[in-house]
């Protein structure tokens, strides 16, 4: 059922016009065909019955005196006379015992048979009061169903015809409406080609609503015209924005199959329309990096990265080109290497000079005092001290392994720590150690701890807590130092572990690279919390044994 | 002298051409001929032209009503059979002016005729049963057969059953045709022209006896008619078959021409009307 509508939906208007056309003829003429055969058949019936009647009524005198006079030949003439009839089959006129007197069919009833036919129509005919002569008639109801079957032929073939010529009609009609219908979408189509200038204004014979649909169709392209001319202004400029972006913009559908490419394209051997339909995946091999792939250029391969934006109908997928910035990336960083060194030799050489400063000044004294020899040997010590620094910076040393008590490893770095507590500064500090053995490389925790604990001074102002914890945990130790100091800032947490960034007068700037680096060799980690006006806690792990992994996780 | 003769050709001019004024009217009956008025007319038109006399033709349904119309004058002359001729003609007032002639003699036969498919042989075959006469007043198709029978020594009235009256040989010949009748006597010049017109309907007759010779149907005309009219219509009809016009019209009537006769030669039909009698 739903095959039929779907089929009958799926018509041509022309069909559909003709069929309809046809559908209404025969429905309005259906009946009253049936009403005029009814009709017709019952006034064919009555007149063939009222002209047998008439013929016979208005004859009676005549074949009443030939029956008188026995003029068989004037009563067959008679009766040939009625046959002219054509729902008259037989006549036969009969004597009062039925004996044939003169029959219309001799050949069946010659004179004086009896006659033993049933009969449709009897007239008696009296006579002299002696003689009663009868006229029977057969009739032929055939020729009232071949009458009435030539009046069903008539109007089967006015029916025919008339549904023809009506549906010929619907067809033309519908042929006119399509003609006109299709110039309209000609002129429509122009538009999907862009070609507005070649849009005619339409104008047919019959000015009916088609002729005003054309006219409303003209002005609505006109409309789009000009919409269209500001609409590919706007497209024109994003457009030529985007091919003039060095980064290659492509529209793909969800599956990856390019809907449009920017002109950068071109910097990996391909035109615009070589890509347009073909899938972007087959030509981008992605790495075990995330974003970062490797594009199939024409002529070689290109390091890229990829964003993805994702719209309701479409994908934006921005491919950067990343050669160019990995050369400039390499050279910038042997830049910041060499910078790196220029600025340690130059550190270097200033701390050594301060240092040598004293001594400079004391080798032009004669006479030279015990003090004076102390201040020579702080100042060695001080190289000595920077020197070995540096040295911790540019090399950190194997390490080697010891069993220490962990009691005693935290005092003897306080010892060496408390000297540097400025004698204006209030600083509490709680210890919070583990009574317990570890086989750690002494040297390296030593710097690393006695690095963070001077963090924590210089950055207490005036007056603080410093509260130093160490657990032992498996094969793991954790050295947690807390401080209540100035704290650093958020954007400064990165900066920290660069080497020679301090924000002390008197800082190398070395020290937290240093810790990181002495860490990644140990195979050690570091966790960081800081707010900037409340502290900073630096948690340590180092393992009993190397690993190979340095991960810095930053809260 | 001059005066005399001046003043009877003047006399005889005069009655010429007061009787010119008047219009012969000729009698033709549905008996002998067919109701083919347009040949009839033109035969009446050929007689004008020749004789300068106007003719109008009178249709007679039978010989009765011909006889009628000769005795009271309402007709000048006619076509009329042999038997009614002899029989009345003293009654009528007529005597003979012409007879048609077939074959070059002025002779015809009576014909019994049947449907092909019947076996009746001959005119005795048909006892009993329903057969055609022409008129009751006409020689070959009333008279000959009554004869025949009766002279067979049946009784010619109730021979057949019944006798059926068509007042037309070829009526008569459609009767049979048609099989309302089994058999019928017809005038042999009739069943000739049919022969020639209808075809179809011959196609399905045959020939089962043949009476005769006898004279043909005379062309009668009233004794007061002028002499001289007598003549001159005799005259013309005498010469019809000599002239090209007139022989296309006898042939469309289905005859040669025409000849004279004497009353005598019709006693051959007396003698059969006087033996029924």
């Amino acid at each position: 059922m739903k095959k039929v509508r779907d089929k009958i939906t799926s018509l041509s208007i022309g069909t559909k016009l003709s069929i309809s056309f046809f559908l209404i003829i025969l429905i309005c003429l259906l009946p009253v065909s049936y009403f005029l055969f009814t009709h017709y058949r019952e006034s064919l019936l009555k007149h063939y019955e009222d002209t047998i009647t008439n013929t016979i009524e208005s004859s009676r005198l005549d074949f009443e005196q030939k029956l008188l006079y026995k003029d068989y030949w004037g009563l067959f003439k008679f009766t040939l006379g009625l046959l002219e009839n054509p729902y008259i089959k037989e006549v036969c006129f009969l004597d009062k015992d039925g004996k044939v007197i003169v029959c219309s069919n001799p050949l069946k009833y010659t004179i004086g048979n009896v006659y033993r036919d049933k009969y449709d129509k009897f007239y008696s005919i009296s006579n002299d009061g002696n003689n009663i002569y009868n006229l029977v008639v057969k009739t032929e109801p055939k020729i009232l169903e071949k009458e009435l079957k030539n009046a069903s032929v008539i109007i089967f073939i006015f029916i025919m015809s008339t549904g023809f010529i009506s549906s010929t009609l619907g067809f033309l009609i519908a042929q006119r409406i399509k003609k006109r219908m299709e110039d309209i979408k000609k002129e429509m189509n122009k538009i999907s080609v862009g070609n507005f200038d070649e849009v005619k204004k339409l104008d047919f014979l019959e000015k009916d609503e088609i002729y005003d649909f054309a006219q409303f169709v003209y002005k609505t392209i006109q409309d789009v015209k000009r919409l269209y001319e500001k609409l590919k202004n706007v497209h024109d400029f994003y457009r030529d924005i985007l091919d003039s972006t060095r980064e290659i913009i492509v529209i793909t559908d969800f599956d990856g199959k390019i809907e449009w490419i920017n002109k950068s394209i071109e910097k990996f051997g391909y035109t615009q329309e070589e890509l347009e339909n073909l899938n972007l995946y087959d030509f981008i091999d992605f790495k075990n990096i995330p974003k970062e792939a490797i594009f199939k250029g024409k002529r070689g391969n290109f390091d890229i990265y990829i964003e993805k934006v994702k719209s309701e109908k479409f994908e934006v997928v921005s491919i950067f080109d990343l050669t160019d910035k990995k050369k400039v990336e390499d050279m910038l960083r042997r830049m910041e290497v060499l910078s790196k060194m220029g600025e340690m030799s130059a550190s270097f050489a200033h701390e050594v000079k301060n240092a040598i400063l004293p001594i400079r000044l004391l080798s032009d004294i004669n006479n030279i005092q015990k003090e004076d020899i102390k201040v020579i040997l702080d100042s060695v010590c001080k190289i000595d001290r920077i020197s070995n620094i540096f040295l911790n910076f540019v090399k950190v040393s194997n390490p080697s392994y010891t069993t220490v008590n962990l009691k005693d490893f935290i005092n003897k770095c306080l010892k060496n720590i408390t000297r540097y507590i400025h004698p204006e500064k209030d600083i509490d500090i709680i210890i919070d150690v583990e009574d317990s053995y570890a086989i750690l490389p002494e040297d390296h925790t030593e710097l690393i701890i006695t690095n963070l604990l001077t963090n924590s001074i210089e950055a207490i102002l005036e007056k603080g807590i410093i509260r130093l914890e160490v657990r032992k945990k498996g094969d793991k130790i954790y050295f947690k130092v807390e401080d209540t100091g100035i704290g650093i800032k958020k954007d400064d947490i990165d900066k920290i572990f660069e080497p020679f960034y301090t924000n002390k007068e008197n800082g190398t700037g070395l020290g937290l690279s240093i810790v990181l680096k002495i860490l990644h060799v140990l195979g050690g980690f570091l966790e960081i919390e800081s707010e900037e006006g409340k502290g900073t806690t630096f948690t340590i792990i180092v393992p009993e044994y190397k690993t190979e992994v340095c991960i810095l996780n930053e809260k | 002298m001059y005066f005399y003769l001046s003043l009877i050709l003047l006399i005889f001019v005069n009655l010429k051409s007061s009787f010119s004024q008047e219009t012969i009217k000729f009698g033709f009956t549905a008996v002998i001929n067919q109701k083919d008025s347009a040949v009839i007319k033109i035969f009446l038109d050929y007689l004008s032209k020749k004789t300068g006399y106007k003719f109008a033709p009178f249709y007679l349904k039978s010989y009765s009503e011909m006889n009628y119309m000769l005795s009271r004058g309402f007709i000048d002359m006619g076509f009329i059979c042999g038997a009614p001729y002899v029989k009345e003609r003293e009654f009528l007032g007529v005597e003979l002016s012409v007879a048609p002639t077939v074959n070059g003699k002025p002779v015809y036969y009576s014909y019994v005729i049947t449907k092909k498919e019947k076996k009746y042989k001959s005119i005795f075959d048909f006892h009993n049963k329903p057969y055609a006469f022409s008129d009751p007043d006409s020689n070959s198709g009333s008279i000959v057969p009554s004869y025949v029978i009766k002279k067979k020594g049946y009784n010619f009235r109730n021979f057949f059953k019944p006798i059926v009256y068509t007042y037309s040989h070829v009526e008569s010949i459609y009767a049979v045709y048609y099989g309302l009748v089994e058999g019928a006597s017809v005038d042999s010049i009739v069943y000739h022209q049919v022969e020639k017109s209808k075809p179809e309907i011959i196609s399905h007759i045959k020939i089962v006896d043949v009476f005769g010779p006898y004279p043909t149907t005379p062309i009668v005309i009233r004794k007061n008619i002028p002499y001289e009219v007598k003549i001159s219509i005799r005259k013309t009809l005498l010469n019809m078959k000599y002239d090209k016009r007139g022989k296309e019209i006898l042939q469309k009537l289905g005859i040669d021409g025409f000849n004279t006769l004497k009353d005598e030669d019709y006693n051959v039909i007396l003698k059969m009307i006087k033996y029924l009698r």
